[in-house]
């Protein structure tokens, strides 16, 4: 966070760069033949395991296991991923990852660190940034907005029990959003207003955003060494406000791509409707892609520790527990009921894949150009080994699937995230604590 | 989480192998823990996974919590443990006195910077907005939420982070506070006025013209009139034409079809959800609408009403912001002398089974709605011997009977058959109340208890009426002792006052959205004498379908209604409504408040160069909190200049104001600021949770302000804006967030929501009562008095208590109650939602009453598959004992389990258990980490009054520290604590003592500097 002569980059950046870099993006943007070429990344997570039961419970040869029997090609779906059958050749299982810092940490920390394979174990650590980030980072020239970052309860939560997947460039947690209607509103309903208007909305922000930087520069001058340091987070903050005001302003002359939102139930609420809530979410992520307003997201599906709203949304939409309140079950029926919180999970994961496959682009689907990963962070609720992966999507990225890979030895989890940032043509050799890549994923 | 893992996993110490340079190892101590230690912490074994050999004898250095956390066990006496070799008084001493000369040298060096700036949290925020600007919005739901310091408070510098979403927000934010607050004041609004008046066929030239919306009632049942706003605001003249393509779910025929005429702007129209045993009474009466309390108390339920039963106005045209006021004009109707049986069984003693002398028995038995003769065709036998048909009648019994004593009668049914429940029993008695009942066959049951009634000396009438197919043999009265808990309930049931409670929102075409709005007023007056209840809404602060387009005539109508809150007694006394009146926007004066706050009087209005100077310097004085600099003021007065250009002056002017808003020296605490401005803001944000006022930066300007902290601590506690302080704390403190995370399960209990929201206002009013009276601590554990009101109260089962507002009673431990370990609130959130939970609640009692936070479970615990196969069925208990027969959680566990059991005899709501099931199930017995034997909570009590009182003092202090500084205590401050907590003690643990204390500790002012 060197934002010394902060005051002064600004402006110069202002007067000398952004207007005349702004224009080239903006052209690529408007050629249609480009669509093929675009790769999106999307992250959805849940926490405190799925139903894992031992091969003698009889909930096991019922097929309430989360991880197929069979390995390779042959695999049956489960009944906790039935809903996906109908995708079979769009995804893959993924079976033995997992980050190596989470592996030695309380289990109830491996959120923090689903994303990013940081060690949270300290009371003050600092995180690293997140894979979708550096993703977002790549594409941001590109898009109307960075990236999304959703949960259910939104904010950022508390260290050790993150409300976000997403930490920027300095480690901060990114600050998710949990309500449909003003995702919808910020993302696709300013275009509503004219031209006008929002370019003149757009320039009195800037001269807001100009006074607040000179106002800040008179109380940094006034901290201390110690203070200081803490503002930088504010300074930090203020200048990646400027970018969006200026990313908006760039964009101003760009339509966005016709759509049709008619049927998102944008004014739904989580503890009234948490079916139709997350399937909300889910058509918006999905609408963004569509529309290619940004091509990176992650969302949180459920906190960890039943610290959220999302640990409650079973019980009222199904009557069953959350996952947290299930790995504390010893009744004999638990499994079951596990399995099919899971199953319940599942469904909003592949209602996403399969809307994201109906969507024309190009000569393929959304989906082709899209690689969706849902994964949960531990795999028992206190046991962060052996994560539940699976990966969808991003076909014509090179990825293959029509599989269940279960990996021996515990690879690093940022291997993964690795072979992801190379397909989405990401420069990057390595991601955090990797030690390799997972290749077997690639046609 | 690393310094609560280091608490509990104790202990230690060490040998070395690596000396830290210039460290002497002092071989006394080294020998001592040699001797004790070693063992269970050393390269053998590592409990809680600490190497002694591995820590470092420069006590200041890297394990510093560590030697802190050594000093803590060897004073607790927790370590050695109780079965190890002890150590002797002179080696303990030795250690003890060794370790504590060295912390104290460490603490002086260490207590400073660390202490960091932290900006306005949510509520800080709101506060301070709303008290600047005069405002009363709940801005905080515009902000992203907060995260949680490792302590749980939400006010922590460290932890609280800037992000460019919270200046987006707050860009937003500002502009619509300065749009709220500043108007133009030649140019008073518009405002929208009318009233509706309730009654049944009140117009009856429009009886069957055309029904209200949905399942409401006709447009012939109220009368609406438009009303004229007073001088100087202008009567907005209401759109009357309206064109809409679709009606609930259904396309309209032909394209944009118009409806006409003020019905079609406003629409009365009730809210009954029908529950299972509940039937709809007739509810519109002819001077107006009927409501029985609340038995649906809850917003957030499956159907997605407002709660049931209530009346609502339904406007298609309504003001986009501001406040609004709704004036509802209504009397009390006592409650029915016919109640239940459901409502008053949960305190019923015994059901005789069969009758005894005394009984008043009715023959029922020529009381045979009817007979099957083929398959449509029923034989109706009447009293009377004739036939009718019995699709379109009720069947009829009508008794005159003499009853030798007044008082309360048990009526149970005896029956041969029940054939079918299509409608329910209505019985009506002595031609003034009424009540219906559903009836099930039951196998086992041909006597049913069907309800209490009160029965007068003398001649008395019960009709009963009914559709259903069944066989009656009799009606059984039997009299109820009235020292018996169901008379006592009975009673003080008819003795409820009704609350009436208004709420806003949304009417989707079938669902609906809505909040509460002010606090609910009690109405006492009888038909006689109506009386006018006035509340007060905000636009933007209820889910008002503001700025909505629409295309379908039943969808995004803002709604008003009010429903009865005394929702304890479901058959308690109803409300009349009969009209409800509306106004907005609605302002106290004209210019508002908010605006003359702001364009101040002088001698300069004309001159706009001048004026607007006068205007900035006294709004950032204001907001910035502290003495504004020049260049500062300058900043804002050049964007005034620009703004100036395109806008005219009030507008720039508010453009200007809402930048300032914008700037870090509003969105900062500035606890270092120069002077003493730093203490005024430290303070007023610890005890007012807002921003300080003008006496207190008067005294910072003077420099007088540490001078009278005392006397001014005094003064803001007694202030209202305090109540905000003891919510917020308390709220972080005992961890209440977690209620709102327990789900209501969905066929569970009626109470829902309410009970919610009113068991944390129970904890909050008890804390403010220790505050008011300057209370001793003890009474967080045990007390004499609790605080309640008419809902709570009978929640608990405690008589006598009338009233919404919260007061003290007083009774001892006859119900149980006293404290918070009993409230509600602290059981409800530490349960399952469904059963009580002795883990978080013992994990909680450790942490936040003893300030001993067990260290989470350690990382890749394996699941404990249980190997006893009967271990599924055990109980929450049993299955414990087994997790703590496991030698790897039995640390832990021996520290958790015991403080959770000794509140298993309260149930997952908080309420105690009676039923001799549940008293054999369950049991509080059980052995405190120290051996003591325990057999209930109140032995709980008494344990912790006698020996631990200086810990949840401790606790107390601590966490409120904490809460004061913004920031994580740390072993650096311990002295300064220990500190207060022995004042603290020889005051006798009073609890504004302590507030002074930490106010007046080091920590406190020091820092400042």
């Amino acid at each position: 966070m060197a934002q010394k002569s902060w005051h002064f980059d600004r402006r110069t950046f202002l007067k000398g760069v952004g207007v005349s870099v702004a224009l080239p993006f903006l052209e690529a943007m408007g050629n249609d033949k480009t669509t093929s070429q675009i790769k999106r990344c999307c992250f959805f997570a849940i926490p405190n395991g799925v139903s894992l039961p031992p091969k003698n419970e009889v909930a096991y040869k019922d097929g309430w296991h989360w991880f197929p029997k069979n390995t390779g090609k042959n695999f049956a779906f489960p009944k906790p991923l039935e809903p996906f059958s109908d995708l079979r050749e769009q995804l893959t299982i993924l079976g033995g990852l997992s980050h190596p810092n989470s592996r030695k940490m309380h289990s109830h920390l491996s959120m923090d660190a689903f994303l990013t394979g940081v060690d949270a174990s300290a009371q003050s650590y600092k995180n690293l940034t997140s894979v979708d980030q550096i993703a977002a980072y790549h594409f941001e020239k590109e898009t109307r907005y960075r990236s999304l970052v959703f949960s259910c309860d939104g904010g950022v939560g508390s260290s050790g029990r993150r409300g976000t997947l997403s930490y920027d460039r300095n480690g901060s947690p990114i600050p998710s959003l949990n309500n449909p209607k003003e995702i919808f509103e910020n993302l696709f309903t300013s275009t509503e207003k004219s031209k006008d208007i929002r370019k003149k909305a757009f320039s009195q922000k800037q001269k807001v955003v100009d006074l607040i930087s000179e106002n800040a520069a008179y109380m940094n001058r006034r901290l201390g060494k110690v203070d200081k340091e803490k503002f930088d987070e504010f300074l930090s903050a203020l200048s990646s406000l400027e970018n969006d005001v200026k990313r908006s302003q760039q964009w101003l002359d760009t339509a966005i791509k016709d759509f049709n939102a008619d049927d998102i139930k944008i004014d739904v609420q989580a503890k009234h409707a948490p079916q139709d809530y997350y399937r909300t979410m889910l058509d918006l992520i999905a609408l963004a892609f569509e529309t290619d307003v940004t091509r990176t997201c992650t969302f949180m599906l459920n906190k960890e520790n039943a610290v959220g709203i999302g640990d409650t949304l079973s019980q009222i939409a199904l009557g069953i527990p959350g996952s947290h309140a299930l790995s504390h079950d010893k009744t004999e029926k638990r499994y079951y009921t596990w399995g099919k919180l899971d199953q319940w999970m599942s469904s909003h994961v592949a209602y996403f894949l399969k809307k994201l496959s109906k969507i024309q682009e190009g000569e393929g689907s959304v989906l082709d150009n899209s690689i969706v990963m849902y994964g949960c962070t531990t795999s028992t609720s206190h046991n962060p080994s052996n994560n539940p992966i699976l990966l969808a999507g991003g076909k014509n990225m090179g990825f293959k699937h029509g599989r269940y890979l279960q990996m021996e030895n515990d690879p690093n989890l940022s291997n993964l995230y690795v072979t992801l940032l190379k397909q989405l043509k990401v420069p990057v050799k390595t991601f955090n604590d990797s030690d390799g890549e997972i290749l077997e994923l690639i046609a | 989480m690393k310094k609560n893992v280091l608490i509990l996993l104790i202990v230690v110490l060490i040998f070395m192998s690596h000396l830290t340079a210039g460290v002497t190892e002092p071989t006394d101590i080294k020998d001592i823990l040699e001797k004790y230690c070693i063992d269970c912490h050393g390269p053998d074994k590592s409990k809680g996974k600490l190497r002694v050999d591995e820590l470092s004898f420069d006590v200041g250095g890297k394990d510093l919590q560590h030697w802190s956390d050594v000093l803590d066990q060897i004073n607790t006496g927790e370590m050695p443990p109780p079965k190890k070799k002890q150590l002797s008084d002179e080696e303990r001493r030795q250690l003890t006195d060794w370790l504590t000369t060295e912390l104290k040298l460490v603490s002086l060096k260490k207590r400073k910077n660390n202490v960091v700036l932290r900006r306005l949290n949510r509520e800080q925020y709101r506060n301070t907005l709303n008290d600047l600007l005069s405002l009363d919005v709940n801005w905080e739901n515009k902000l992203p939420s907060d995260s949680k310091s490792p302590e749980g408070f939400i006010n922590n510098g460290q932890t609280l982070l800037a992000t460019s979403l919270h200046l987006d927000s707050y860009i937003k934010i500002a502009k619509q506070a300065l749009d709220l607050a500043v108007v133009d004041p030649n140019n008073p609004p518009q405002i929208q006025k009318f009233k509706i008046t309730f009654g049944k066929n009140i117009l009856p030239e429009l009886k069957g013209k055309r029904k209200g919306l949905g399942k409401g009632f006709g447009v012939n049942n109220y009368k609406i009139e438009e009303l004229t706003a007073s001088a100087p605001y202008k009567n907005y003249i209401c759109p009357k034409s309206f064109t809409y393509n679709k009606f609930g779910s259904k396309i309209l025929k032909g394209k944009n079809r118009e409806f006409k005429g003020i019905n079609h702007v406003y629409q009365a129209n009730h809210g009954v959800v029908l529950m299972q045993k509940e039937v709809r009474r007739d509810d519109l009466k002819s001077d107006g609408f009927f409501l029985p309390p609340v038995h649906k108390p809850s917003f957030h339920n499956i159907i997605r009403l407002a709660p049931s039963p209530h009346v609502n106005v339904k406007m298609r045209v309504f003001p986009q912001s501001g406040r609004f006021k709704m004036r509802v004009k209504a009397y009390k109707k006592e409650a029915p002398n016919l109640v239940p049986y459901s409502e008053l069984s949960y305190h019923a003693l015994k059901k005789p089974k069969t009758n005894v002398p005394g009984d008043i028995i009715l023959l029922g038995n020529s009381f045979v709605r009817g007979k099957k003769v083929t398959k449509n065709k029923y034989l109706v036998t009447e009293m009377d011997g004739s036939n009718r048909d019995p699709d379109k009648d009720s069947a009829e019994a009508d008794y005159v009977f003499n009853v030798k004593n007044s008082g309360l009668y048990r009526v149970d049914m005896n029956y041969l058959n029940i054939i079918s429940t299509r409608t329910p029993l209505t019985f009506v008695l002595n031609k003034k109340d009424d009540m219906s009942i559903s009836v099930k066959h039951n196998k086992k049951m041909t006597r049913l208890p069907m309800m209490y009634c009160w029965l007068n000396k003398g001649e008395n009438n019960l009709k009963i009426r009914t559709k259903a197919e069944i066989q009656i043999e009799s009606f059984v009265f039997i009299q109820i002792d009235s020292e018996t808990v169901e008379s006592k309930v009975y009673f003080a049931r008819k003795k409820a006052t009704p609350y009436i409670r208004p709420f806003a929102g949304t009417q989707e075409s079938r669902t609906q959205k809505a909040s509460t709005f002010g606090e609910p007023q009690a109405v006492l007056n009888s038909k006689e004498k109506p009386s006018i209840y006035e509340f007060y809404g905000r636009i933007e602060d209820l889910p008002v379908p503001v700025g909505k387009k629409n295309d379908n005539y039943e969808a995004n109508l803002m709604i008003i209604g009010v429903y009865n809150h005394q929702w304890a007694h479901m058959h308690g006394p109803g409300i009349v409504v009969q009209s409800i009146e509306f106004e907005g926007p609605y302002y106290d004066s004209w210019p508002p408040l908010s605006h003359k706050k702001i364009f101040i009087e002088s001698p300069n209005s004309r001159d706009e160069q001048k004026y607007s100077r006068e205007i900035i310097t006294h709004f950032v004085n204001k907001t910035y909190r502290k003495s504004v600099s020049q260049e500062e003021v300058d900043s804002l007065c050049r964007y005034w200049q620009e703004s100036r250009k395109t806008s005219n002056f009030y507008k720039s002017i508010k453009e200007t104001l809402a930048g300032a808003l914008c700037c870090p020296q509003f969105l900062y605490i500035d606890d270092k600021g120069a002077g003493e401005y730093g203490l005024a803001n430290k303070l007023s944000y610890f005890l007012w949770n807002s921003m300080p006022d003008k006496e207190l930066l008067e005294l910072a300007q003077k420099n007088l302000l540490k001078k009278n902290l005392k006397p001014q601590i005094k003064r803001m506690l007694q202030d209202s804006r305090s109540h905000s302080f003891i919510e917020s704390f308390t709220y972080q403190w005992l961890e209440l967030d977690k209620l709102s995370l327990i789900p209501i399960v969905k066929d569970g209990f009626a109470y829902g929501e309410f009970l919610k929201e009113e068991a944390i206002e129970e904890t909050y009013s008890f804390i403010k009562e220790l505050v008011k009276n300057n209370l001793s601590v003890s009474n967080v554990i045990k007390s004499e008095f609790a605080l309640l009101n008419q809902n709570m109260a009978v929640f608990y089962g405690i008589e006598n208590v009338t009233g919404h507002e919260f007061k003290k009673v007083g009774f001892g431990w006859k119900y149980q109650r006293g404290g918070i370990l009993t409230h509600s609130s602290i059981l409800w959130a530490n349960s399952s939602g469904v059963e009580s939970h002795p883990i978080k609640r013992g994990v909680w009692f450790a942490s936040r009453i003893l300030d001993r936070p067990p260290p989470p479970p350690p990382a890749n615990v394996p699941m404990i598959e249980p190997t006893d196969p009967k271990f599924k069925n055990l109980t929450i208990r049993k299955q414990l004992e087994v997790h703590r027969d496991n030698s790897a959680c039995i640390d832990c566990h021996r520290k958790i389990d015991p403080w959770g059991l000794s509140f298993e005899m309260y149930d997952a709501l908080g309420q105690v258990r009676t039923s001799i099931q549940d008293l054999r199930k369950y049991s509080a017995a059980t052995t405190l980490p120290d051996g003591t034997d325990i057999n209930s909570l109140n032995d709980l009590q008494g344990y912790i009054e006698e020996k631990r009182l200086d810990d949840v003092s401790r606790s107390l202090i601590r966490h409120m520290s904490s809460y004061a500084l913004g920031r994580s205590l740390t072993f650096a401050d311990k002295i300064e604590i220990q500190k207060i907590v022995d004042y603290s003690k020889k005051d006798g643990h009073k609890i504004c003592t302590i507030i002074e204390q930490i106010v007046l500790s080091k920590l406190f002012i020091e820092e400042n500097s």
